[in-house]
């Protein structure tokens, strides 16, 4: 029997800037959790989107990503990471939006590392990229929130910020 | 509240329930394989979603996760993927195989990491076309850290009755994941 499982969680759309957005308290009854994310900033210049889990920011996450740009195709990693590295900036709100979705797997088990795969893409119109990303929280507690913040800026009025629970 | 999506996550509203869970299969040991069969009684959902965190018993830090479709191992299947190895990104490809190498996977050389995997069927149930699978696959570990996309094909136009997911190293642990949901 087919179980309806594609459930929205939580939803925010700012209609203010924000330094930064938290969705807490979330839901543990799912398999996997999918975030959607399409942001701007108010620099004026590219910025990291930095994610923290159960507002940990220690150094706990690891991630690898590859990207590209049109021209070039690249790759990098890092460990002992303070967030959940996507593997690219949010651009300024001027250059265009960034649209991420963010799958993380498994996020209420508590025996095993959290495990965060990425796709994202800049729409800026000038320094495009497509990317995709792998991550890791290395901590086997359970998700319960996510905190998502633009690095030394602010989200721009109209960023959107979408959770939904997968069910397994 | 269930809303609409579109493969790997997009998500409209309106309508009803679009994207339903169909099986889940949860190891409570290791196994040498996962199949999911009777697929034909969702012949009413368009695609097939997998959604996988999964570890191999075996001391490898990169093993396949080979598909195969309806108990067919024939050299019947193509694969092209995209990796990025944290410093380089590289491309490669295999035809006349005999399975899809849809994802990778890791064993006891890399502790910790639970590689994840979404992996899409399109029109799995469709009898005039050859089956593709396309995946966002990877893992973060501290060395041999890899992200993939990747295709495949399976070069039969039979409607997708049964799909075999094996590693070609070792066995899934207990603790692996393997749900499957079926798209309108």
């Amino acid at each position: 029997m087919a179980t309806p499982t594609y459930d929205l969680l939580e939803s925010v759309t700012l209609t203010s800037s924000a330094a930064s957005v938290t969705f807490s308290s979330i839901d543990q009854s799912y398999g996997d959790l999918i975030l959607t994310l399409m942001t701007g900033n108010d620099s004026g210049f590219s910025r990291q989107n930095y994610v923290y889990l159960n507002g940990d920011t220690g150094n706990n996450y690891h991630y690898v990503a590859m990207r590209g740009t049109g021209s070039v195709a690249a790759s990098f990693s890092g460990t002992d990471d303070t967030l959940v590295q996507a593997g690219d900036s949010i651009r300024s709100k001027n250059l265009g939006d960034m649209n991420w979705v963010v799958n993380l797997f498994d996020y209420s088990a508590t025996d095993k590392h959290k495990s965060v795969l990425t796709r994202l893409t800049n729409l800026s119109g000038a320094s495009d990229a497509a990317a995709a990303a792998a991550s890791r929280w290395a901590n086997t507690a359970a998700i319960t929130s996510i905190t998502m913040a633009p690095n030394n800026t602010t989200y721009s009025v109209g960023s959107t910020f979408n959770l939904y629970g997968v069910a397994k | 509240m269930a809303f609409n999506l579109s493969l790997l996550g997009g998500a409209a509203g309106g309508g009803g329930a679009a994207y339903d869970l169909l099986e889940t299969t949860t190891l409570t040991s290791s196994a040498s394989s996962v199949i999911f069969s009777g697929l034909g009684s969702y012949s009413d959902y368009a695609h097939l979603q997998l959604r996988m965190v999964s570890r191999s018993s075996a001391a490898t830090s990169n093993a396949n996760i080979n598909l195969n479709f309806n108990g067919d191992t024939g050299t019947n299947y193509a694969t092209h993927d995209m990796e990025g190895n944290g410093s380089s990104v590289g491309s490669g490809s295999a035809a006349s195989i005999a399975n899809i190498r849809v994802a990778q996977n890791v064993g006891t050389s890399i502790a910790d990491a639970w590689p994840a995997a979404v992996i899409d069927i399109l029109d799995f149930s469709n009898s005039s076309k050859n089956t593709t699978a396309r995946a966002l696959n990877g893992w973060a570990s501290s060395s041999i850290p890899r992200i993939y996309l990747r295709s495949g094909l399976w070069i039969d136009t039979s409607a997708v009755t049964s799909m075999s997911f094996a590693l070609s190293s070792g066995d899934f642990i207990a603790g692996s994941r393997l749900s499957l949901y079926g798209v309108k």
